[in-house]
């Protein structure tokens, strides 16, 4: 059984790839790029093949009744009803063809399961609406947005190659590496999708499930949150840098440098004109997908900031939402998420942008010191 | 009402009343029968709407129509709808119509509460729209409603659950009503082995409805008390879990997927023998698939969670019961086929519909055992492929039986012929257009484009422009349907009493239309 | 619900009773097999600390208690009207009440209302001022027949 399914799924998979050559994957999974997803692309090969024979064989009989017993043909009524023997047949021969399929099916199963020994493990959190990486033996930490500008999705500007399917940091990996992925989630449900990496698991909050995948090209692998996750579900791309050791090392290396920068932007401090350039930035990526560019927000749904009573009233209660958000609403705490600066920044753009005209602002001490230096712990980087 | 009064003067006629308020105050079975139909038309096509306008939005990439959140607002609205306002109280109206003929059966046991069991539905039906124009918006957290997303929505989430509530408490009422009809009102000699295969598979629906609609209640319960009274049941920061949620939803809302599936089983196993002329092969082993499948989806709820993270030993538990389906479904589909072999078919319209059905079903069953293989479930997961899989048992699948019952025994309902030439096109409109819109979106699956996305990444813009205009073939021809039933109703040529020359059972036996109260002595079954 | 009407040499009885095709024992199996899954699921999930399934469960049983009462109850009502010479007599248990009445054939008269819209018919006879209602088992149609036939009884 075992050997005929493993001939026939290699058979299909090569019948596949041929059709696939020219139609780029369009009517089949995507090119696997690791063992699991290459495990997984032929197993439903082989159960589509199964399939599609069983489909011919009873719908043949299906239509073949179809055409030639029917009454403008004049064929008469049989009034047979019952055929035990019929009856047994037709329930076991389906059930050794599952056990076909489950067998192959359980192997997989068990292998992408298996987490242990990993070379390198990397925490990925979802919020709403980004990706939050940690990389727990190298230190580095980094969200990653959706970079395609508002103007493409508005439909006005010519759409890029990656539309939607591109972010400003992407998740890279060394080729070869057997990846850890402890994913877990911020806000509401989410899930991490790779397809060519064959690696998907929901991000829940308050757990951490585990998956795994071991790149085998250097290459750009794409993919997308599969779990609704509220309004901007759809844009919230996953990328995945596969590069050569060497690579890896040096990316490493760069973005340790800059975490050291935004270290020392929390403890200086800002003029005004400062804070206010770099809030936008932080607001656009953080704050604009709800609160909207022009900080109105959308009435029922999300508060506007312009003319708010907190964006207008004191600077405490104003840095104390952004820090610790509202509970049972969609606004998140950001406390975790911005660093001192960040937060400072965003607090003193929101302050004078639009018809805020407040004109104090917020300096990254006074977010430290809002913190308490207690559980509202500064995340390392950004 | 005085015509009434005298009508034992002259023994033809039986005057009965007429006006709104027979409606709202009607027990009899037939009348709330086609206020179930009617209601579910309506319900098709407000969620119709809301499904072209979703294809309209997909057309291209980019936002043209709709906001995001608006976008998910129709998604959702357009899966509880369907679900709950449209293939359910269908069938309901199918069972109340057609049980009481069929065990020749004067009315259903409970008929006051089966006038209660309809009127809250429409209640629940306008709670529903009506959140639409709401502050904030109708609910958009899908309509597997799983928190904490759930936890996050305006007051239309409130009211969502409560109208979740209604339909429940309407779908309890409903469900009781038709088992003891069942149970206690067939007719001398009609056993239970004996019962017509769509009540049957009514009896088999009400038993999965009573043992699982409990279960949906306390779960939007607990929804409502933690979105409103500071409950944690799913809140892991209070010590719950949001994981449970989905295996107490899944745990009813699996065999909810055979409550939307098995009257249509019935249906279809009605219509087959009438056109081919010849009795259903193996009745007895279609009773014991239908008996087995209910029992089956109590245990496979949680191949809807492969993606949760649970153990292999789960995963393999869930993988091998549900691949278990496959074996009484299939015999299901080998029993019809057998049914034609060998008949002597003509092919109406009623006909066209349910070969459809087993030709398309069986296609939503194929991807529902790929579906079933975990590694490759993990992998399709709320893409595409899911969306395309249910929709060919939820429409191909649930719905295409439904018209196949309409119009079969739209002749016994109206006393009139429906008419054939325009249901044919309904038939073709709907079957090619049904096709174009799904078919492609196995592939859009396979190539990883997510569902309940309002936007798309560019390589998946062919499927989904195929999609988007089998769509809107798809739902216009639907409106050649509602011509056909109201012509029917109007007029056309008369019905005979046994309408089909192939057709068996006790409801064929009363006129057409069947007068207002059938069988005031009981007929006798040999 | 059958009725049958004998008419031996001189007395007319007409007798009905509702249909019930469940005995007791089935009626007792169909109602635990209903309640034990819905109490049994809801018990486990409550013991995993999600109790509130727990009293959507109660209702739902209790409901359906009713309606098995209902059914069991239904089982031993009648229905039996007498016409003999001019002895009128009417005996019935209906919703647990026994009853009896005797009247003279010559003072009975009988009343058909079907007022209520959507409603069944009523059928009452009436005699010395007090309505009792017969033919409560029957169908709308039925209930007619049987008034239309009361009346020529009565005329004879």
């Amino acid at each position: 059984m075992r050997k005929t399914g493993t001939r026939l799924a290699a058979w299909a998979t090569l019948l596949s790839a041929s059709g696939a050559a020219t139609a780029d994957y369009a009517y089949n999974l995507q090119a696997p790029a690791s063992q699991i997803a290459r495990d997984v692309f032929q197993l439903h090969n082989w159960i589509m093949l199964v399939c599609l024979g069983i489909f011919i064989v009873v719908f043949g009989a299906m239509f073949y009744s179809l055409i030639k017993h029917r009454k403008s043909v004049g064929h008469k009524a049989a009034h047979f009803h019952e055929n035990t023997t019929v009856e047994v047949i037709w329930t076991v021969i389906p059930f050794v063809i599952l056990m076909g399929m489950a067998y192959p099916a359980a192997r997989v199963v068990i292998d992408m399961k298996d987490t242990s020994n990993p070379d390198m493990t990397i925490k990925i959190t979802g919020y709403q609406w980004k990706w939050g990486y940690d990389y727990l033996n190298e230190g580095v930490s980094f969200y990653s947005n959706l970079s395609t500008p508002r103007e493409q999705i508005e439909n006005t500007a010519t759409k890029g190659e990656h539309y939607l399917l591109e972010v400003d940091e992407p998740m890279v990996v060394p080729v070869g590496k057997r990846v850890r992925l402890l994913i877990t989630a911020n806000d509401v449900l989410h899930a991490w999708w790779v397809p060519a990496l064959g690696a998907k698991q929901d991000a829940i909050p308050g757990f951490i499930r585990d998956s795994w995948f071991t790149a085998d090209k250097i290459g750009t692998y794409r993919g997308q949150c599969v779990e609704l996750c509220g309004k901007d579900h759809g844009f919230m791309p996953i990328v995945v840098e596969v590069v050569s050791e060497e690579d890896y090392a040096k990316w490493v290396a760069k973005k340790k440098g800059a975490a050291d920068v935004a270290a020392t932007d929390n403890t200086r401090t800002f003029d005004t004109a400062e804070l206010i350039t770099r809030g936008q930035k932080v607001y656009e990526a953080n704050c604009a997908a709800c609160h909207q560019a022009n900080g109105m927000g959308l009435p029922g749904a999300f508060p506007a900031i312009s003319g708010s009573k907190v964006a207008t009233g004191p600077v405490e209660a104003h840095i104390d939402i952004v820090l610790n958000g509202k509970p049972g609403t969609a606004m998140a705490a950001f406390g975790g998420q911005l660093s001192d600066a960040d937060i400072a920044a965003v607090v003193t753009y929101q302050r004078n942008a639009w018809d805020n005209k407040v004109g104090d602002a917020a300096q990254p001490a006074q977010i430290a010191a809002a913190r308490g230096g207690s559980e509202a712990a500064a995340p390392a980087a950004q | 009402m005085s015509d009434a009064a005298h009508a034992h003067d002259d023994h033809g006629h039986h005057a009965h009343p007429t006006g709104i308020m027979r409606w709202l105050t009607t027990t009899n079975h037939k009348d709330i029968g086609s206020m179930y139909l009617w209601f579910a038309l309506i319900m098709l096509f407000a969620a119709g709407s809301m499904a072209l306008l979703i294809r309209a939005e997909l057309f291209q990439p980019g936002m043209q129509l709709t906001h995001p959140d608006f976008f998910n607002q129709l998604t959702t609205m357009h899966g509880l709808i369907m679900i709950f306002g449209v293939i359910m109280p269908a069938f309901s109206g199918f069972a109340n119509w057609q049980v009481p003929l069929m065990l020749g059966a004067p009315d259903m046991a409970f008929p006051r509460m089966n006038n209660w069991a309809f009127w809250i539905l429409p209640v629940a039906g306008l709670l529903l729209m009506s959140s639409f124009l709401l502050p904030g918006g109708a609910v958009a957290g899908g309509w597997t409603m799983y928190p904490p997303l759930f936890i996050q929505g305006g007051i239309s989430y409130d009211l969502t659950i409560l109208a979740v509530h209604i339909m429940g408490l309407s779908s309890i009422m409903g469900s009781i009503n038709i088992i003891t009809t069942i149970l206690n009102m067939r007719a001398p000699g009609l056993t239970l082995m004996k019962m017509p295969l769509f009540v049957w598979t009514w009896l088999i629906t009400a038993y999965l409805l009573i043992a699982t609609m409990p279960v949906l209640a306390g779960a939007v319960t607990m929804l409502l008390t933690d979105r409103n009274f500071g409950t944690h049941f799913f809140n892991a920061a209070g010590g719950g879990d949001p994981v449970m949620f989905q295996h107490i939803f899944w745990f009813f809302a699996h065999p909810e997927v055979y409550i939307l599936i098995l009257p249509a089983f019935g249906i279809v196993s009605q219509i087959i023998p009438t056109f081919a002329r010849k009795p259903l092969f193996g009745y007895a082993s279609m009773v014991y698939a239908t008996a087995s499948i209910a029992i089956l989806s109590f245990i496979v709820w949680a191949h809807h969670m492969f993606t949760v993270g649970m153990p292999a030993a789960a995963q393999l538990f869930f993988m091998f019961s549900t691949m278990l389906i496959a074996v009484p479904t299939g015999v299901k589909v080998f029993n019809w086929v057998a049914t034609m072999w060998k008949g002597s078919m003509t092919f109406e319209t009623p006909m066209l519909f349910a070969i459809a059905f087993v030709c398309l079903f069986t296609i939503g069953g194929f991807s529902g055992l790929v579906l079933a293989i975990a590694p490759v479930d993990i992998q399709l997961h709320d893409t595409y492929y899911v969306v395309a899989h249910f929709h060919y048992v939820l429409v191909s699948g649930a719905l295409f039986s439904i018209f196949a019952g309409i119009y079969y025994w739209l002749p016994k309902w109206t006393g009139h012929m429906y008419d054939e030439t325009l249901g044919k096109w309904h038939f073709w409109l709907s079957v090619i257009g049904m096709n174009i819109v799904f078919f492609p979106m196995h592939f859009l699956g396979l190539a990883g484009m997510p569902r309940r996305i309002p936007d798309y990444a560019l390589q998946f813009t062919e499927f989904n422009q195929i999609a988007t205009v089998g769509a809107f073939i798809f739902g216009f021809s639907q409106l050649i349907f509602l011509w056909v039933v109201l012509k029917a109703i109007r007029g056309g040529e008369k019905a005979t009493s046994k309408v089909w020359e192939g057709a068996e059972g006790l409801e064929w036996t009363v006129p057409s239309p069947a007068p207002y109260h059938t069988f005031e002595t009981a007929p006798v079954v040999k | 619900m059958e009725g049958v009407a004998q008419e031996p040499a001189r007395a007319f009885v007409f007798h009905s009773s509702p249909r019930s095709s469940l005995t007791r024992t089935q009626a007792r199996l169909a109602f635990w097999a209903l309640a034990g899954v819905s109490f049994g699921v809801a018990m486990a999930f409550a013991a995993l600390g999600y109790w509130p399934i727990l009293p959507f469960a109660g209702l739902e049983i209790g409901i359906l208690a009713w309606a098995f009462d209902a059914l069991r109850e239904r089982e031993r009502d009648f229905e039996t009207l007498t016409i003999d010479g001019d002895a009128v007599v009417l005996e019935w248990r209906h919703a647990r009440q026994c009853g009896r009445r005797e009247m003279n054939r010559q003072w009975m008269r009988v009343e058909l209302d079907c007022a209520g819209p959507g409603r069944a018919c009523r059928l009452r006879v009436r005699s010395h001022g007090r309505d009792t209602e017969v033919g409560q088992f029957l169908s709308d149609d039925a209930r007619q027949q049987l008034a239309a036939t009361l009346r020529s009884k009565l005329q004879v």
